[in-house]
């Protein structure tokens, strides 16, 4: 018996050493090209952005940074399967804004306070600070930011014979959601009466995720999870989600909103001329031109507010954040990298290739705003209407019980039912965490 | 015969096993192993709270019967579907090689590829599928994927497009094989066609029959890449096949020992399945 | 009505239910073909309402395959796609067939229970055991490598299983004529069993080489490096966070169902042949 275990792992071990060779020839190569100077590697889908930034702390540092490019729908699954195996082959972790209260929950990062002094990460957007912090302990240093923005298609409304002058308004005076659906009925009336066109008045971007669609409860008041984080009843089946609900629920039946199958068809039919108007992000703007539109045919304004909600209005922010891996050999190498690429200079870099929006006030610099000027009003949202998503190491199990409540009452579901459901599922998980 | 040539020859069989059952050790069944004893795990010990939490949980339940419900339909749907598509392609006309070969094209797109086309196609808003019965029939858009009602009968839809033409080529192998004059012998005792597919064709390629509906159920029962690519389980749910739950709480959740727990469980539905089909076919001869 | 008319009525209904099952099993596919070649505008503002460039595109383009070879280096992924398959199907059938030759011609202790196992490796969902697969073949160094890829899809109970039933058919007694004239099981295996076994062969790799080229989760999860990437994955790609290229996704669809077909087609004869004689029949 011994002696087949034997031969078993023999040839087992031979036939690996066959196969790795092919494979394993190009790495070696690549690890020699590093002169001395540690290597740090990261998982990202902003492989440029990296890259570019990377090279010049090569430069300075002698520290090598391996970017490994991977779909950014494919990153926390990757991540997920890489660190709960333990695995030191990240040493920097590019987490979603909100997954970091998790990864802490589960070992997977290490405390930045070493590597941040209180100046350094004051500088930051207090939101976005909030969102990098667990129990008073700073993990994850937020790359960038993002904001909500309302774009409309100029083509569409002058065809229509509607005529709005979106220019009076400011982040203090916002059109309201109920003159813009006024606007939109109108010109879908005008534009296309019997819908043989499949044109819609308003869409929205990220039609299904707790990012942008909790935005609608926050604007009337209504809050994403308890103040101590433990639970969601009392919260999310409020008046005011009931209220936002009821009214995004009747605009879809209406056929204002659509209803769509994933966010990234609704970015199509805008740049399509399928929409008249669209309610994006700050970035959308790049991705507009791209779509071979001009500011002839868009132009953008600040989130619409709810009639009698006017102060309360609440705006996405929020974006992809860095941390160190709790495995990594290379902590404090990628502790300082982590600085470089969220306060120091690697950020002044990473930010006009991302196209993020910057993660600080003093950030916004004429050079980016002039390269997208929706980050003017990304500006102001920032410091004043921001609002964080729901702050637990449940915001996996949280944001999926969510977005399928917001597709189900898109879809003509009832929203007691829905919402009832949806407290019981995301407080079984709370519960978990806390036991 | 020498003692050592003796035990050289017994020892043959195991020697020429050896890679393979080396392979299967180290790289199916220990995984799997582990996944077992995961499932026996709570939060690092062992505990059959894990179960007990698993099961007592109604979302558990529902995904459950979404997952047999979805098999009922696809499996038997599938094995008849392209029964007669190999019926179809064995009959001797000119040509039916190309129809053959271009009826097994769907099983060469990938998942992913195949997920992202049909869900564009029956886009609520703007799909094709919309786009034609509204502008030629005057229907009303239809929800398809983002319908609770119609949701997963789409996904049944194009697994069994993607599905058919791989069981197809079994059934034609199966068909091949029959005695051409098994069927000269029916004709001259007066049978139909009808006739001669009940009472010869289908008995015939009962083996084939056995061992699609065993390889197609195992498949299908762990079936849950159109829900993850293109609804997430919902809406409300009702594609929410129980390995998409979980891979959610193994790839999503962080919480192995749930996914595990609901593998173990997956794993022996489909032994279950696999043992009553087998029973079933050999009760029968 | 005459036999012969019969006849053609009978060839008649059965080109027209072929073609059928055929517009069937394209359009799915051909849809996406011809989206390949238009852009994203022109592809959405057509949608609605629906004409002929609904489906076919206005202005014929090859941008996005352009866009797919030159921006995003496809043509790497499908080289690295295609070294992966060569590794793997010769691979997997040298290690099946030899297993599938011992089931077949000999006789030992634990024969039904090993075979039993081996059956019962194409019950276990992959995606299932990718977690602590991924820990193992980690702890072996072997992630981002083609071993690391390779190695787990090597043994395939299907394969083996095609194998064992396609030997059976072989007489026992021509081996042991070898036996008698002094040649071992090597001249048994190289000189009888595998030259009967063409068609078999044939239909193994072809099989090995639709499941490799439509696995998902594995080559995300064991190849994340450029050097070994797949085209399933590098697919994802094209959707990125704010924005779907959906002609490159259709352009990249398009030219990984090509090989496949183009691959498949000269061989089909054989893949049925092999499934014919591998005994799934009757």
């Amino acid at each position: 018996m011994k002696r087949r275990m034997i031969a078993m792992l023999v040839g087992m071990s031979l036939a690996s050493a066959v196969l790795t060779g092919c494979g394993g020839k190009e790495e070696s190569q690549e690890g020699q090209s590093v002169e001395g100077g540690k290597t740090l590697k990261i998982l990202t889908h902003y492989d440029a952005a990296f890259a570019e930034a990377a090279k010049k702390y090569e430069e300075e540092t002698g520290v090598h940074v391996e970017i490994e490019q991977t779909a950014y729908e494919n990153i926390g699954d990757t991540l997920e399967v890489v660190l709960s195996s333990g695995s030191d082959e990240y040493d920097l972790i590019m987490a979603d804004g909100p997954n970091t209260s998790a990864y802490v929950s589960r070992g997977y990062l290490e405390p930045l306070t070493t590597y941040f002094t209180e100046e350094e990460k004051k500088c930051f957007s207090p939101e976005l600070l909030k969102q990098g912090t667990v129990n008073g302990e700073f993990y994850a240093a937020p790359l960038g930011d993002s904001s909500t923005v309302l774009y409309y298609n100029k083509n569409l409304l002058k065809e229509a014979g509607v005529e709005v002058d979106f220019s009076q308004y400011t982040g203090e005076n916002r059109i309201t959601w109920e003159e813009l659906t006024k606007i939109a009925r109108e010109a879908v009336e005008a534009l296309d009466p019997d819908g043989s066109k499949g044109l819609y008045g308003i869409e929205i971007g990220q039609v299904s995720s707790v990012y942008q669609m909790n935005l609608l409860a926050n604007s009337m008041g209504g809050k994403n999870i308890s103040d101590d984080g433990k639970t969601v009843k009392g919260v999310i089946d409020s008046a005011q989600w009931k209220e936002a609900i009821t009214w995004y629920q009747g605009l879809v039946e209406e056929g204002i909103f659509s209803r769509g199958v994933s966010g990234l068809e609704t970015y199509n039919n805008f740049y399509a001329g399928k929409c008249i108007f669209e309610w994006m992000t700050a970035d959308s703007y790049t991705f507009c031109l791209d779509a071979d539109l001009t500011e002839d045919d868009f132009g953008w304004t600040y989130q619409p507010c709810f009639e009698g909600h006017e102060s309360e209005v609440a705006t996405g922010c929020g974006n992809w954040a860095l941390g160190v891996s709790a495995f990594s050999k290379n902590k404090e190498e990628a502790g300082k990298f982590v600085n470089y690429m969220t306060y120091g200079e690697g950020n002044d870099i990473f930010l006009p290739i991302s196209g993020m929006g910057p993660n600080a006030a003093e950030r916004y610099s004429d050079e980016l705003t002039k390269k997208n000027p929706v980050l003017e009003i990304a500006k102001y949202e920032a410091e004043h209407t921001a609002c964080v998503r729901a702050v637990t190491p449940a915001f996996n199990e949280y944001s999926a019980a969510l977005s399928t409540m917001w597709e189900d009452v898109r879809n003509g579901a009832n929203i007691d039912d829905a919402l009832g459901s949806t407290v019981d599922q995301i407080d079984s998980a709370l519960g978990e965490y806390n036991e | 015969m020498t003692a050592q040539l003796k035990w050289r020859k017994q020892a043959l069989p195991y020697c020429l096993l050896l890679p393979a059952l080396g392979f299967v050790l180290i790289f199916k069944i220990y995984p799997l192993f582990y996944c077992f004893i995961q499932g026996f795990h709570y939060k690092g010990n062992w505990s059959l709270r894990t179960f007990e939490i698993l099961f007592s949980n109604k979302a558990f339940w529902h995904s459950l019967w979404v997952t047999v419900k979805m098999n009922i339909v696809m499996t038997p749907l599938q094995i008849v579907l392209s029964f007669f598509m190999a019926l179809l392609v064995n009959k001797t006309v000119k040509g039916v090689g190309t129809f053959r070969s271009l009826y097994y094209l769907p099983v060469t797109i990938s998942m992913p590829v195949a997920a992202i086309c049909w869900s564009l196609m029956l886009s609520v808003n703007n799909g094709l599928a919309n786009s034609f019965i509204k502008s030629l029939f005057g229907m009303e858009a239809q929800g398809f994927f983002t319908d609770a009602n119609q949701a997963l009968w789409c996904i049944v839809a194009l697994s069994t497009w993607k599905g058919c033409g791989y069981w197809m080529m079994f059934y034609l192998a199966g068909l091949k094989g029959i005695d051409t004059s098994v069927y000269e012998a029916a004709k001259i005792d007066g049978a139909n066609a009808l006739q001669t597919l009940w009472n010869i064709t289908i008995p015939l390629v009962k083996k084939t029959t056995l061992f699609v509906m065993v390889a197609d159920t195992s498949i299908n029962i762990l079936l849950f890449a159109p829900t993850q690519l293109i609804t997430s389980g919902g809406p409300s749910d009702s594609t929410n096949v129980l390995m998409y739950e979980a891979y959610k709480q193994a790839f999503k959740y962080g919480s192995y020992e749930k996914g595990a727990a609901t593998t173990c469980v997956l794993v022996v539905l489909i032994l279950i399945i696999v043992f009553f089909q087998f029973k079933l076919t050999n009760q029968e001869e | 009505m005459k036999n012969s008319d019969k006849k053609l009525l009978g060839k008649t209904g059965i080109y027209i239910l072929l073609v059928i099952v055929l517009l069937i099993s394209l359009f799915p596919i051909i849809y996406p073909l011809l989206s390949s070649f238009r852009t994203d505008n022109e592809l959405f503002e057509n949608m609605m309402p629906f004409n002929w460039h609904t489906i076919v595109p206005i202005d014929w383009t090859w941008e996005n395959y352009a866009a797919i070879f030159t921006e995003y280096h496809f043509g790497r992924y499908l080289k690295n796609t295609l070294i992966m398959i060569a590794l793997i199907i010769p691979g997997t059938i040298a290690i099946c067939s030899l297993a599938a030759f011992a089931f077949s011609f000999y006789d030992f202790k634990f024969k039904k229970q090993l075979f039993a196992l081996f059956l019962l490796t194409f019950m276990i969902p992959g995606e299932a055991i990718a977690l602590p697969l991924y820990s193992l073949v980690n702890s072996m160094g072997l992630i981002n490598t083609y071993a690391g890829l390779v190695l787990p899809a090597l043994a395939n109970g299907l394969v083996l299983f095609l194998f064992v039933q396609f030997f059976s058919e072989t007489p026992r007694a021509l081996l042991e004529s070898v036996e008698i004239d002094g040649g071992g099981w090597w001249t048994s295996f190289s000189r009888i069993v595998l030259p009967l076994s063409k068609p078999i062969l044939i239909t193994a790799g072809l099989m090995v080489f639709v499941n490799q080229w439509n696995d998902y989760l594995w080559p995300l999860l064991a190849a994340r490096a450029d050097e070994v990437k797949v085209v399933t994955v590098a697919v994802a790609n094209f959707k990125e966070q704010n924005v779907i290229h959906w002609g490159y996704i259709y352009a990249a669809s398009t030219v990984s169902a090509l090989i496949p077909i183009l691959i498949f087609l000269p061989f089909q004869k054989y893949f049925v042949q092999g499934i014919t004689s591998g005994g799934v029949k009757g």
